[in-house]
């Protein structure tokens, strides 16, 4: 260890090494799932790739084109690397992100655990059992958010954890700001926000603090907290006119994921029981582990101050089951949907407050921290080997179903014959389509077209050369709802009248303008 | 050797020791040298020729448009680069009280208050210089009346003062300011260390110690320590609380994020204690500048000094009424228009004797930040018709990297402001009022029709002062105790 010391030559050789250890897994981890071509296996990968695409590659390049659906900070975090294709087209542009924070919540779980445990060890079991879950290390090699949220969250408790144990406000600012960050990343991340102010909250009280003090500590606190989820209101109002667009917006109604009959909604039971199933998915028995050592962790504890931040972090079970049982989230289990799985990721974040009341519970045991790790990693070996990783397992499938194919055969044959003309194509449900063609987007006319999309619908032919729709015929299975391209023009005569059918398939038709309409324009 | 230096060598004695020692190219007895007025001319010169050949309104607006957003996004990254200074500071040493030097080798000690129309917080000043810890016999305290201040005299005269007290007549003539009868009292002060207090002022106790031990330890160049002042009245009303955390941020963030980061600092106008002898060599202060305290950072710079902070309070008294705020802010405002002008009489020489850094330091300190004031309500005014009309008028005043700075500028900039002011708080513990800081927008108007007033007044009345009425006289109170640095230097920590 010395010499470890030595060659980083700091005091903080443990981080730096930890950091690098995460780095060089990181890069390992991309490199095997760009391999197995599963990196953008989940479509929301694509999208998120897309969106920040559009910012600089659209009909009208703007920040609006962030949207009001998806937070925005990953979508900017990767805009240095997005023009560049082969980033792009990898989806290395938006891993990057991941990746990062990845080390970065490696790092700040590390100092986490440290601080509450004052046990290096227990710390270094903290970050095994998280870079050994087969879950992070895909999601860290996607352009998924998952990573960023969970690097904020961690990194807002810890600083939360040393103001609770130090009385020093300015830990408050970086708390705020980290939680900040990450109510810009993910919904989830918002959930946190009054659970952290009733921690500040309690803790003050309990130490007989004045109330213009505790006053003073959640006002300076809540400035920055508050200021993400502020910026995303303004900024749906300034977009489109509405504080509420990203709950209640066209594309993001929770209506567009969640059937009203789906069996969790209303049922407390059933959405309870299903975000266990998935959590188990995630994290196996450690997450078994995990509860009891939570139990462990409140009786020796007992709320004192200097323990409470990890314990905000258990909010988002109780937070997911509310969101299922109101229809706000879609998260399938094999128990309830026929063997289906989707969005099981969701249960991935119990991973962290497992991870750390079990590296409480362990603290001071050398021997017992070097067996829990290495049981967690064994798990993860016969897991992979059993059942693989199931966040790919879950959208593996769907590559396998024909609409998809459908989508890629369309994709195929556009990259081969578009000519670079303007076209028009509903981005929402045919992401694949247009990511896999890689045409540019600078002549694409989509509902993120403000004002020209509905023009275009109206008459195309004063606007594009070629039409793109799919799931209109009967025929044409697999889509429960066509595009809005095809509901609106799919049975418009005029279409056949301007327009020749030049590709066909299962799903889609593209249509492309006729030569003496051309030359007419 | 400065420009500075030279014009003090041919200075005759009897005229250094006279109430106005600066010449002219240093004073601010003339607003604006030949050279500035031929600088301006020749800009609206070219203005005027640039419409002559066709350069339209809208492109102008988009050049102002675009200096302005600089501007503001300058600020907005110096500001940032002083409180993170200032955060790193080290906490200050051991207090003084533990520490005190000894006795026997304390230097002369000259306090000076200047006074004009104090009658009735004369005996309270003297009951809180008299709290001063130092041999009585190393101190004395001149009381610098105007001799025409009857009241005042009379006031004075009738207390029964202590004998290192001293009644000083300063006799009438022009300029009527506070800086000609600080460089009269400095005339006949026998301290090797000289300090200023205002009438409402409360010093520490151990203040005069304290300065005494950090000047032995720091270098030469090291020639005036600024005390930190604290507003005692807080609770006055809103415009009390806000001075406060004002006042809170200035002294806590910014002055010794200045100092840490070795910038200009301009010093605030009370507690400012100088090694006697650098002050006479550097012209003392100004008769005809208003803000003569931040004119003196100025010149302390060029002449290749350094302004320390000292870990002392002094506690003052705000002014609660919006009328007389404005005009003590105005007054502040036209002293750093004057200081800034003065210094920029010959910029190349300004950069050799301070250096870039500092250079560009003062830019932003006394020219952008006086300037913003003024061109803030335009902004706000713009910003309000924009979100009410959409007009593509004014969208089309903003090209798009601009539009991208000023927004930046304007929403980090007016949420990091405020926070600023709510550290400031925070740190001097004054918990009640960070709540008040949410509404500092509507203290930034205040300032903005203070800035207005001051360059009106530039213009038309520039030595005029505007005397601050002091309501009363703070009275030392420890409470609230100060926290030392409570922010953690960075994130890694």
């Amino acid at each position: 260890m010395q010499t470890l010391k030595g060659r980083f030559g700091t005091a903080n050789w443990h981080l730096w090494l930890i950091g690098w250890v995460t780095a060089v897994m990181s890069v390992l981890s991309f490199i095997y799932f760009h391999l197995e071509g599963t990196i953008l296996v989940n479509i929301d990968s694509i999208s998120r790739l897309m969106i920040a695409r559009r910012v600089v590659d659209s009909w009208e390049p703007s920040f609006a084109q962030l949207g009001t659906v998806w937070l925005p900070l990953t979508h900017i975090l990767s805009l240095p690397f997005i023009s560049i294709d082969p980033l792009y087209n990898t989806g290395l542009a938006g891993s990057l992100i991941s990746m990062a924070a990845f080390v970065i919540a490696s790092l700040y779980l590390y100092k986490l655990v440290q601080k509450l445990t004052d046990d290096r060890n227990a710390a270094l079991l903290g970050v095994i059992m998280f870079i050994v879950n087969v879950e992070i290390l895909y999601l860290q090699a996607t352009p998924m958010t998952e990573l960023p949220l969970y690097a904020t969250v961690l990194a807002s408790t810890y600083y939360l954890l040393r103001f609770e144990q130090e009385r020093r406000f300015g830990w408050l600012f970086w708390s705020s700001l980290s939680i900040a960050l990450g109510s810009l990343i993910r919904y989830e991340a918002w959930f946190l926000l009054p659970f952290q102010a009733g921690v500040i909250g309690y803790l003050l009280l309990r130490q007989r603090a004045t109330r213009h003090e505790v006053e003073a500590h959640l006002i300076f606190w809540g400035y920055w907290a508050f200021t993400g989820i502020a910026f995303w209101l303004l900024w749906n109002q300034v977009i489109v006119g509405d504080f509420l667009a990203f709950q209640r917006g066209e594309y993001a109604k929770p209506s567009l994921w969640v059937s009203a009959d789906d069996p969790v909604i209303g049922s407390w039971s059933t959405a309870f029981l299903s975000y266990l199933y998935a959590s188990l998915d995630n994290l196996g028995w450690i997450f078994a582990v995990g509860v009891v050592c939570l139990g462990v962790y409140l009786w020796q504890t007992r709320l004192r101050p200097g323990s409470l931040a990890p314990l905000t972090l258990w909010i988002f079970f109780p937070a997911f089951v509310a969101m299922l049982y109101l229809g706000q989230r879609p998260l399938y289990v094999p128990e309830f949907y026929d063997g289906d799985r989707y969005n099981t990721r969701f249960a991935l974040i119990m991973l962290l407050p497992t991870i750390i009341f079990i590296a409480y519970v362990v603290r001071n045991r050398l021997r017992l921290s070097a067996l829990t790790a290495g049981l967690a990693a064994v798990f993860m070996l016969v897991k992979v080997m059993d059942v693989g990783v199931i966040n790919v397992q879950e959208v593996a499938t769907d590559l396998g179903r024909p609409e998809v194919r459908s989508q890629l055969d369309a994709a195929a044959w556009l990259q081969a014959n578009y000519d670079n003309t303007p076209l028009l194509l509903e981005t929402y449900g045919n992401e694949r389509t247009l990511f896999y063609s890689q045409i540019s987007m600078r002549r694409l006319i989509t509902e993120g077209t403000y004002q020209i999309w509905e023009q275009a619908l109206e008459d195309p032919t004063e606007w594009v050369d070629w039409i793109v729709m799919r799931g209109g015929s009967p025929a044409k299975a697999g889509w429960s709802v066509p595009d809005v391209v095809w509901q609106t023009l799919g049975e418009d005569p005029a279409v056949g009248r301007h327009y020749e059918l030049v590709y066909s398939n299962d799903s889609y038709d593209i249509y492309r303008l006729r030569q003496d309409e051309v030359s007419r324009r | 050797m400065t420009q500075l230096q030279v014009h003090m060598q041919h200075t005759a004695p009897e005229q250094r020791a006279a109430t106005t020692p600066l010449l002219d190219s240093m004073s601010a007895r003339y607003a604006m040298s030949k050279g500035q007025g031929i600088f301006i001319g020749v800009c609206l010169l070219v203005v005027i020729l640039g419409a002559l050949i066709g350069v339209t309104l809208q492109q102008y607006l988009q050049w102002v448009i675009g200096v302005m957003c600089v501007f503001y996004f300058s600020t907005l990254i110096y500001d940032l680069g002083l409180v993170v200074g200032a955060l790193r500071l080290p906490k200050p040493g051991k207090a003084a009280d533990s520490d005190s030097p000894d006795t026997a080798e304390l230097p002369r000690y000259t306090v000076m208050v200047a006074l004009y129309k104090e009658a009735a917080v004369i005996e309270q000043l003297v009951r809180n210089l008299s709290q001063l810890q130092y041999p009585v016999e190393k101190l004395e305290v001149l009381l610098l009346l105007e001799e025409d201040d009857e009241a005042t005299v009379r006031r004075a005269r009738s207390l029964s003062l202590p004998a290192h007290f001293r009644v000083v007549l300063v006799p009438v003539s022009q300029p009527r300011t506070k800086p000609k009868a600080l460089n009269y009292g400095l005339s006949m002060a026998t301290g090797d260390l000289i300090t200023i207090y205002d009438a409402e002022d409360c010093p520490e106790p151990t203040q005069l110690l304290k300065a005494v031990q950090q000047f032995r330890e720091s270098a030469a160049d090291v020639v005036c320590l600024q005390a930190k002042l604290v507003y005692q009245n807080t609770r006055t009303n809103l415009l009390t609380r806000l001075f406060t955390a004002e006042y809170a941020k200035a002294f806590h963030l910014y002055t010794p994020g200045l100092s840490a980061n070795d910038l200009i600092v301009p010093l605030g106008g009370t507690s400012n204690h100088f090694r006697a002898q650098a002050l006479r060599e550097m012209g003392m202060w100004d008769a005809y500048n208003v803000t003569e305290d931040a004119d003196l950072g100025v010149r302390i710079a060029r002449m290749g000094g350094r302004i320390g902070i000292l870990d002392s309070v002094t506690y003052e008294s705000a002014t609660s009424r919006v009328y007389s705020w404005v005009k003590q802010r105005s007054r502040w405002i036209k002293g750093y228009m004057q200081t800034y002008l003065v210094h920029m009489r010959n910029p190349l020489l300004l950069v050799r004797e301070v250096g870039i850094k500092r250079y560009l330091g003062l830019q932003i300190t006394l020219g952008v930040s006086p300037f913003l004031l003024l061109v803030n309500p335009f902004f706000w005014a713009l910003t309000v018709v924009y979100f009410a009309t959409r007009s593509e008028a004014i969208e089309a005043l903003f090209p798009p990297v601009i539009m991208l700075i000023g927004i930046v500028s304007m929403v980090l900039g007016n949420l990091i402001s405020i926070y600023y002011m709510l550290v400031g708080a925070m740190i001097q513990k004054e918990y009640s009022v960070v709540k008040y800081m949410l509404l500092v927008p509507a203290y930034w108007v205040l300032m903005s029709v203070a800035a207005w007033r001051a360059f009106i007044q530039l213009i038309f009345k520039p030595h005029y002062w505007e005397k601050t009425m002091h309501e009363h006289a703070a009275q030392f109170a420890p409470a609230p105790t100060l926290t030392v640095m409570p922010v953690p230097p960075s994130p890694n920590g």
